[in-house]
């Protein structure tokens, strides 16, 4: 069960936070709440309330924590998206561990997220997330380009990546910033978040199936 | 020409010739073949006037006919079987043989006087004379007799000589007759044959005799220890106690008064023996009379048998230990069983002699000729004329125990048998009582002997393959042992070189361990202050960061400054988790962690960070202190950067050439002169640096122009392992 909930106008964007620290979780939720156009939807302390609640509930956008007691955000990510295949879920962490973050986005996440990011920062990549974006740092984009050319095994349903999709990655790995490669490309900021978002769902389409514990070994 | 049977008894010293008078005569005369050599006689020789002198004769002499003339009394007259006649004659010197030829020596008389013509010859062992010419003299005076005792009679060397002899008459067959003597006996020869009834008449009877002695001698002129007596007539036997009428009539006498008896007194005349025969050896009987034992030697023993009771006549004879009756007549009265023999040990027959000990008190007194029972162990058997010797050993004594062969010799246990013997005691010499040399036992069968035990199967012969068996076990469990102990070294020093060689590849292991269990430890406890503080001064960025919009800028600044450095704390915390995990090891970690690190130091700030980092590198191994070095050039060079070059851009690029990995980061700021920086921290830190890790330096700049940092570092050999 959410522990809080609130009521909202429609057009404003639903978010769930799932967070174990009881500060952090009542700094982002009273962040979110006294944005304007984003409604705290739900408030978890663990995966497993979490797992039970958010599909029935599908908020918009998933604020998840990876280091939780029990089980763990990556885990969490992995059986929410095989109940609810539409979640779009915002990684949570402390430093940007690319080992983390990866798993995550493999697991079905669509971005990841510094804890210690300023508000400004933490309602854009919920508005990113919402409309489509998804954040890839080149650290990232490097992980991604190793496993599509090492890990990644075709499978039926599994698309390779397009040409665009591999130009965009490049850029990325390089450390151009998506209003770069935008230019570059000459496309809107809008299609390259939405290039990268297709990206991260063929990492997970790839990724599906494969034992969660492989991620938790990382 | 036959030779005379000897038949020795061991122990006694009776001798028994059985030689017949005929042969012994035939000694006497064979020589005398050539009878022309009488008148070859040399005539430039004196004659020998003396018979001693004729005896004395040199062989030599004596062949070459020499001539002899003597005065002489005929002792006695002899007729050998040829029908040759001869005298004994003796003169003032000694007696001689003479060999009758002229007719006038025919008709010589015993006791006449005659002066002798004749010649020295050699006869088989003694000197004689071959008679020509006789001349009486009349009658002469027959010479005093010699009275030997029967050793003297047949060892002293007597021939011819005039003797006179006491003893008892005994016919030996048809036409042969005796004399028992103290000693022994002689054969009797009568001169005249028609006398041989008269003497026969003196069957039994004690007499006094006189005649000459003619001795047995082999034909090579050995004494036989036998003799003849040549009787020249009846007149010559005088009897001086007449024959018991009947003489088994007479009383008999007890071994035991025997034994009272004083030697010296009177040679005894007949004695009676009553007793059962215990053993029947030859022509011994051992007899038991009342607890003693007696032998009797008896002519012929034939139809005795042990346990037959007798009465046996005979002459006693004292020799040491044993109790004899010598030329024993036996009459046989009966048969009983043999009283049990006295049981007795070896050392009782055989004692030891100690210095002031009297025998007799510490053994039994065993006689001679008593039954007894004895243990001892049968060494041998052997076989000797009609009997079987048993050598037996009890206590380390030896005696011999002696089994009549007939019928025995299947019957017999097998040697190294513990037996019982139940036998007559023997002595060998007859010296004092209860101290003999050496004895036998004689048995009667072989059911006088009682198997006590039958020798252990261990014979030597198996105790000596045995003891050779266990001695090459023995030399082969040593040279088992030897090789053995030689292998163990062998391994012990292999063992040891190994257990070395072991000991320090553990020793590295264990280092390895250490250092990795350290490693593993560093990380642990770098992670957990990262974990934690991380969360914590993420709390205080957002604390710092969220406060009210209405608060004073000043307070407001400062809160930002709180936030930021907040910021910069982790990200040191998360670079130096980064540095001391091992599990970064690698090139690939290195390049992911500077692009990484790039992106976070430039983000917001002006400074636009291109990246040209290969993300397929090859796998390539990196010392943890490569790595933190190289990444601490990284950043201080980028530090540089983003506070002095004023720079919009920086582009940093890695790349592999000559087993060097090469990186290099150039911004397009000021520049600056690198002579006048060259003494300045920040370089010579880097130099420094790039020195601990053997790393070239490159740096170029110039005012107005940007900045070019290279870095070139050498790299492991993939296969190199890591020096510990």
């Amino acid at each position: 069960m959410p522990t809080e909930k609130k009521s909202a106008p429609e057009s404003t964007v639903s978010v769930s936070i799932v967070e174990d620290d009881d500060w952090l979780r009542q700094d982002l939720a009273k962040k979110v709440r006294l944005a304007k156009g984003f409604r705290l939807a739900s408030l978890y302390r663990t995966a497993e309330d979490a797992l039970k609640q958010l599909p029935d509930e599908a908020p918009d956008v998933v604020l998840m924590d990876i280091a939780l007691p029990g089980m763990s955000g990556i885990e969490c990510v992995q059986r929410l998206k095989e109940k609810w295949l539409d979640a779009n879920v915002l990684i949570l962490t402390v430093y940007e561990e690319t080992d983390k973050i990866f798993a995550a986005l493999r697991a079905g996440a669509s971005g990841y997220l510094l804890k210690r990011s300023s508000t400004e920062e933490l309602l854009e990549a919920i508005s990113d997330l919402h409309e489509g974006g998804a954040p890839m740092s080149s650290s990232v984009a490097r992980r991604v380009v190793k496993f599509f050319a090492t890990e990644a095994q075709p499978k039926p349903e599994a698309e390779a990546l397009s040409a665009r999709e591999r130009e965009i990655l490049d850029l990325l790995v390089e450390g151009r910033a998506n209003k770069e490669i935008a230019d570059r490309l000459d496309v809107s900021v809008h299609t390259v978040r939405m290039f990268i978002r297709r990206i991260y769902k063929k990492m997970h389409v790839h990724s599906r199936g494969e034992a969660v514990a492989r991620f938790l070994k990382k | 020409m036959p030779l005379p049977a000897k038949h020795f008894l061991r122990g006694g010293v009776v001798f028994v010739c059985l030689l017949a008078c005929g042969a012994a005569m035939s000694q006497q005369i064979s020589p005398v073949t050539n009878m022309d050599s009488r008148f070859s006689q040399p005539a430039a020789q004196r004659p020998l006037r003396k018979s001693e002198l004729v005896r004395q004769l040199p062989d030599l002499a004596a062949r070459s006919n020499y001539p002899v003339q003597l005065e002489a009394v005929v002792l006695a007259l002899d007729v050998n079987r040829d029908g040759l006649m001869a005298a004994i004659v003796q003169d003032a010197t000694s007696p001689i043989y003479l060999w009758l030829n002229s007719t006038a020596g025919k008709k010589m008389q015993v006791g006449h006087r005659y002066r002798i013509t004749g010649i020295a010859q050699v006869g088989d062992f003694s000197r004689n004379i071959v008679e020509q010419k006789s001349v009486d003299l009349g009658v002469g005076k027959l010479p005093e007799p010699l009275r030997p005792s029967f050793e003297e009679l047949v060892n002293t060397g007597l021939n011819c000589d005039w003797v006179e002899l006491e003893g008892v008459i005994r016919p030996t067959g048809p036409l042969g007759l005796q004399l028992i003597l103290k000693g022994g006996h002689v054969n009797l020869r009568l001169a005249k044959r028609e006398d041989f009834a008269a003497v026969m008449a003196r069957t039994n009877a004690w007499v006094n005799l006189r005649g000459c002695v003619i001795p047995y001698r082999t034909s090579a002129g050995q004494v036989t220890g036998a003799a003849l007596i040549l009787v020249p007539g009846s007149d010559f036997v005088l009897m001086k106690k007449a024959a018991p009428e009947n003489l088994f009539a007479l009383p008999a006498t007890h071994v035991a008064d025997w034994l009272r008896f004083d030697r010296r007194k009177e040679f005894p005349w007949w004695t009676k023996l009553s007793g059962q025969i215990a053993r029947v050896r030859g022509n011994t009987i051992f007899l038991l009379e009342d607890g003693y034992g007696a032998r009797c030697l008896v002519a012929d023993a034939a139809g005795l048998s042990p346990g037959d009771t007798i009465e046996a006549m005979g002459l006693i004879e004292f020799a040491g230990a044993s109790s004899l009756l010598r030329d024993a007549v036996i009459r046989k009265i009966g048969h009983a069983t043999l009283p049990p023999a006295r049981r007795v040990t070896v050392e009782d027959l055989l004692p030891i002699r100690r210095e002031g000990t009297n025998v007799e008190q510490s053994a039994q007194l065993v006689r001679d000729g008593s039954r007894v029972e004895i243990e001892g162990r049968l060494v041998s058997v052997h076989p000797a004329d009609s009997e079987l010797i048993l050598e037996m050993q009890a206590n380390l004594r030896s005696f011999q125990a002696i089994v009549p062969a007939r019928g025995s010799l299947n019957k017999l246990p097998p040697a190294g048998s513990q037996l019982q013997l139940r036998g007559v005691v023997a002595t060998w010499e007859q010296s004092a009582i209860g101290q003999f040399s050496a004895f036998d036992l004689l048995l009667n069968s072989p059911e006088d002997i009682s198997i006590l035990q039958l020798p252990s199967r261990w014979t030597l012969r198996d105790a000596l393959m045995l003891a050779g068996g266990l001695l090459v076990l023995v030399a082969l469990a040593a040279l088992w042992i030897f090789q053995l102990r030689r292998r163990v070294e062998q391994s012990t020093r292999q063992l040891r070189v190994e257990m070395n060689e072991r000991q320090r590849v553990e020793n590295r292991v264990r280092a390895l361990e250490m250092q990795t269990a350290l490693e593993q430890e560093r990380t642990r406890i770098a992670r957990n202050i990262h974990d934690e503080l991380g969360a914590r001064v993420t709390k205080i960025s957002s604390l710092a960061e969220a406060g009210p919009n209405e608060m004073p800028p000043e307070t407001k600044r400062k809160l930002q400054e709180i936030s930021q450095a907040s910021q910069q704390l982790v990200r040191s915390l998360d670079e130096t988790v980064w540095t001391v995990n091992p599990g970064n090891d690698s090139l690939a970690n290195l390049l992911d962690y500077i692009t990484h690190f790039a992106e976070e130091f430039f983000r917001d700030t002006p400074l636009h960070c291109q990246l040209k980092i290969p993300v397929d590198v090859p796998e390539q191994p990196m010392s943890t202190e490569l790595r933190h070095s190289l990444l601490a050039m990284v950043k201080e060079i980028l530090n540089n950067a983003l506070k002095h070059s004023a720079a919009q851009n920086i582009v940093i690029s890695a790349r592999l050439d000559g087993g060097r990995l090469w990186l290099e980061m150039h911004d397009d700021g000021r520049g600056f002169s690198v002579a006048d920086a060259a003494s300045g921290n920040g370089i010579s830190n880097l130099r420094s640096r790039a020195g601990q890790i053997n790393a070239s330096v490159k740096i170029k700049s110039e005012p107005g122009k940007g900045t070019t940092v290279r870095i070139g570092a050498p790299l492991m050999d993939k296969n190199e392992i890591a020096p510990i």
